[in-house]
């Protein structure tokens, strides 16, 4: 099932980050499936349903996972790696919704580009989502998924910080 | 090299009925007709339309067939949203990732389609690839359908 209200709002949003970290361990807190989850989805008060992160083109990422307490919903996260070259570029496509009684709502699909370059002794990562937020209120959902995005970002900066 | 993003969008209104328009989307006969410009030759490997669902294509001059492009589907609401997404390689060569959204409508007498296509272009030609190859493909759209009323 889907959110069937016909209207969509397209929306890119770009988000830079330095990284202290070379753009090699920066790529492996992306396709490494242990390091990934930890700091994607791992969160204090997560319960974490099913996760996979089969990282090679045309594989499956994602999951089934509930932040805080049974008043919010079962969220998922479909996602399917597009494109990977090693330590530079990653593109994925990722569905996000919702799980209400038996119904899982789809309620929005982006494609998300991550982009490293070499910045000193460091990396720069670049990250660029193009989305398609569903639903008569899709256009209030891009600025909140952009705080997310770089709420997602700042926890990859922690993983890499605390794992040197 | 820096992947190049950019935003295309479509509006087009046809003469059928917003269920045949989404027809012409999810019959794959249909579609081997109609997308691809027509001094080129498509054929499907694979198709699957549902929502997880993949498509395979490949296309390009008669008897050098050497792009491949593989749809994937994310959405699909019958009769209103498609939305996929698209890996185009060329030979062993990406060219791009695409996110594609094709939004039906009805309207007095016809059907709206408003198509977005989002694109992560690798080869930074791909982008003006993509417009010829919709522009070209929604045009013959148009004669799909019109054939398809004339021959229901």
């Amino acid at each position: 099932m889907t959110n069937s209200n016909a209207s969509v709002a397209h929306g890119t949003f770009i988000i830079e980050r330095r990284y202290d970290a070379s753009p090699e361990r920066v790529f492996r807190a992306w396709s490494d499936p242990v390091a990934f989850r930890r700091w994607f989805v791992e969160a204090p008060g997560a319960t974490i349903h099913e996760w996979r992160h089969d990282f090679r083109v045309g594989g499956s990422g994602g999951g089934r996972y509930r932040f805080g307490g049974h008043e919010n919903a079962v969220g998922f996260n479909d996602t399917v790696f597009l494109d990977i070259v090693e330590n530079r570029r990653i593109i994925l496509s990722y569905v996000m919704g919702r799980e209400l009684g038996d119904e899982r709502r789809r309620d929005s699909a982006s494609l998300a580009t991550i982009e490293l370059v070499a910045d000193g002794a460091g990396a720069r990562l670049i990250y660029t989502e193009q989305g398609a937020y569903f639903g008569e209120d899709g256009a209030a959902h891009i600025p909140l998924r952009e705080e997310g995005c770089a709420e997602m970002l700042e926890n990859l900066a922690r993983e890499l910080e605390s794992r040197k | 090299m820096r992947a190049l993003h950019s935003t295309l969008h479509f509006d087009r209104i046809y003469d059928a009925t917003p269920a045949r328009l989404f027809e012409a989307f999810e019959s794959v006969e249909a579609r081997s007709r109609w997308g691809v410009p027509g001094d080129q030759r498509l054929t499907y490997e694979a198709a699957d339309f549902r929502v997880g669902g993949v498509d395979v294509c490949r296309c390009g001059d008669p008897g050098a067939l050497d792009h491949r492009v593989e749809t994937r589907y994310l959405d699909i609401v019958p009769g209103v949203r498609i939305v996929s997404s698209e890996i185009a390689d060329h030979l062993d060569r990406r060219l791009g990732c695409s996110l594609n959204t094709a939004l039906i409508s009805p309207v007095p007498g016809g059907a709206r389609l408003q198509l977005t296509i989002q694109i992560a272009a690798i080869d930074p030609e791909v982008t003006q690839g993509y417009e010829h190859g919709w522009t070209a493909c929604l045009d013959l759209l148009a004669d799909e359908l019109r054939y398809s009323k004339e021959h229901p």
